[in-house]
């Protein structure tokens, strides 16, 4: 995987989310007995919620990690070039939100200019292994580029089969 | 199975049957099967009056009207002959066997009526095929609506054929997806340089449509095939109209697969995925199931 | 009945405002000369010179973090950036390693705010810089960009 041109992309996206990903518990400061995400809550005259970054590696392609004081959001903009990249994504991103419960730390709705969120909250710190938690968030990034891209190819060729097939019977 | 075929299966297969249990000398039993086909076309295979032995096949085209115009009666006629009936209520044609009497030649029948559909459609394309074939221009362009709200145009120059189908696009996924097999189909002619030119245009008609009632929106599709005198002598156009009539179907057939396709694979990497991400939780407590399964027990004694 | 226990008043005082352990914003820096930023004369003459180093030490040094005045931090971090993709990819290690620990941070702030605003190849300059600052910075310098509050 060394020679993978995303490395260096997921490389800073891994290191800022080991940064970001320090949060804890903490009860709603507004709502007594209330415990709720602080950056989904994004009140911001308390000061519970850290700068934005961004990481991009190029126009089309960038991650947004947002930090609060118990949660953190990670939104990522996947690449794509063209009609047929974004209908694949889309059905893709369809497939998977429908699954966001079983996936837990998955958002339902993407936020705004992204394609997919995901928000990690202290109670999925507790249940989960930090570590393990950013890897898969590292293998998904890496895993869906892929995916996204094979499925591509393989459409056009068997556009392509199915059309030289069809002319070649048609002398 | 990359191509479709052109014959109907259910069809064939179930008269296949009749016959050789006829000659079996099985007793014959009695029969009433309703097929689907493409195109909203309709088989009906059934007894006449209760005789067992006389099984009737029916089929039924929404357009059937439009074919006749351009003489599917005559070929029918020429194609099938005798075995011609009394067409049943509610559908076009009918065709009778009689299996107290098998033919010789039972097999033959048997493939020829499963090409009942693509014998209905084959009219129109001979009738055209054949104003080319004797330089005959000016005649109006045959307009055959297949299904709702699409149609086929077929018409013949001195030295073509265009055949423009109009498609709709239900889903706009299925548009992108349906460009990109198109984009090939154009590219086609690199496989066979013998091929006919395709050209497709999305949302509007192409040139030699426009000026008449043909629908424009961003879901509909037009496809033409220019087919040269080639692809419509006499030896090559049986195997022209086989793969033409049928090149809707196979379109759409195949725009389906594709994105069968992308789901199955879609949810193979997202279980992936989910068992990769429950590898990050410690492993769970095994001692919850035990005490459910001893609750269970217990419950289960006292009834 | 008293008179004043029908007044409701009290319950609108904002006792939050008596507690000593409120969070308060610090009165910051503004006894400061408000810091009007690198000068960008200096890094150009600096960078025309081949001393792409200097010129980063000084832009860094010279960042406007504390001030208000968006148009002094924006023409900041064009200039930095400039001064940040006109450095080579080989000598970026050697340029982070001339950097002190505050400087680091800065640089990393800068980095991050490059990001924001992606144009044609950019972003794979900024990824190296990104590597080879964490190298020297560790998660700590992405922990003070996460929440300081003097931001680029």
């Amino acid at each position: 995987m060394a020679a993978n041109p995303l490395q260096p992309y997921l490389n800073a996206i891994r290191r800022t989310l080991e940064a970001a990903l320090c949060i804890r518990n903490f009860p709603s400061e507004d709502v007594e007995r209330h415990n709720k995400p602080e950056i989904e809550v994004q009140d911001s005259t308390n000061n519970l919620i850290g700068k934005p970054l961004i990481i991009s590696r190029s126009p089309l392609e960038r991650t947004l990690i947002e930090s609060s004081i118990n949660s953190v959001r990670i939104s990522v903009k996947i690449k794509q070039v063209d009609d047929v990249d974004a209908v694949i994504t889309k059905m893709y991103m369809r497939f998977l939100t429908q699954r966001a419960d079983q996936f837990r730390i998955l958002r339902r709705k993407p936020i705004e200019g992204y394609t997919i969120s995901f928000l990690i909250t202290s109670i999925h710190c507790e249940e989960m292994i930090l570590s393990k938690l950013i890897d898969w968030i590292i293998q998904f990034m890496y895993d869906i580029d892929k995916e996204l891209s094979d499925m591509k190819i393989t459409l056009s060729k068997r556009a392509r089969v199915v059309a030289e097939e069809y002319m070649k019977q048609l002398l | 199975m990359i191509l479709l075929e052109i014959n109907n299966r259910i069809v064939e297969e179930t008269l296949t049957l009749k016959f050789k249990n006829a000659l079996a000398g099985h007793k014959p039993e009695s029969i009433d099967i309703t097929i689907a086909d493409f195109d909203g076309v309709l088989f009906h295979i059934s007894n006449v009056g209760g005789d067992k032995t006389k099984v009737r096949t029916s089929i039924s085209l929404k357009f059937y009207k439009e074919l006749q115009e351009h003489g599917a009666d005559e070929l029918l006629k020429k194609e099938y002959g005798s075995l011609l009936t009394q067409v049943e209520d509610g559908y076009n044609v009918s065709v009778l066997i009689d299996l107290e009497n098998v033919p010789q030649n039972w097999e033959e029948i048997v493939k020829k009526i499963g090409l009942l559909k693509r014998n209905c459609f084959a009219s129109v394309f001979e009738k055209y095929f054949d104003f080319q074939e004797r330089g005959e221009e000016g005649h109006k362009r045959a307009v055959i609506n297949y299904r709702n709200d699409e149609t086929m145009y077929v018409e013949a120059k001195a030295d073509r054929v265009t055949v423009v189908f109009s498609t709709i696009f239900k889903d706009e996924d299925d548009i992108v997806i349906g460009k990109v097999f198109m984009q090939e189909f154009k590219e086609g002619r690199r496989a066979s340089h013998t091929a006919p030119q395709v050209l497709f245009s999305h949302r509007e008609p192409p040139l030699e449509l426009q000026n008449t009632d043909a629908r424009v929106g961003e879901n509909i599709g037009y496809i033409t095939f220019v087919l040269f005198p080639r692809h419509t002598n006499r030896t090559t156009r049986d195997n022209t109209i086989n793969l033409i009539h049928i090149f809707r179907d196979y379109l759409h057939y195949h725009i389906k697969c594709s994105k069968a396709y992308i789901h199955s694979r879609m949810r193979a990497k997202t279980s992936d995925f989910l068992k990769v991400l429950n590898r990050a939780r410690p492993e769970p407590k095994n001692v919850e199931k035990k005490t459910i399964t001893l609750v269970y027990v217990v419950f289960f004694h006292q009834t | 009945m008293a008179k004043n226990t029908s007044s409701s008043a009290f319950r609108k005082i904002d006792v939050d405002q008596y507690n000593e352990d409120n969070y308060r914003e610090e009165e910051q820096a503004e006894l400061q000369s408000a810091p009007v930023g690198p000068d960008e004369a200096e890094i150009t003459a600096l960078m025309n010179q081949g001393r792409h180093i200097d010129a980063l030490k000084t832009v860094l040094r010279n960042a406007p973090l504390g001030s208000k005045n968006q148009q002094i931090k924006d023409n900041a971090l064009n200039l930095t950036l400039r001064v940040l993709l006109a450095i080579k990819a080989s000598q970026i290690e050697e340029a982070v390693g001339a950097l002190d620990r505050d400087l680091v941070d800065v640089l990393m702030k800068y980095v991050y705010r490059g990001f924001e605003s992606p144009s044609e190849g950019s972003s794979g300059h900024l990824l190296l810089w990104h590597e080879k600052a964490y190298v020297v910075g560790g998660v700590g310098s992405i922990m003070r960009v996460l929440s300081d509050t003097k931001r680029a």
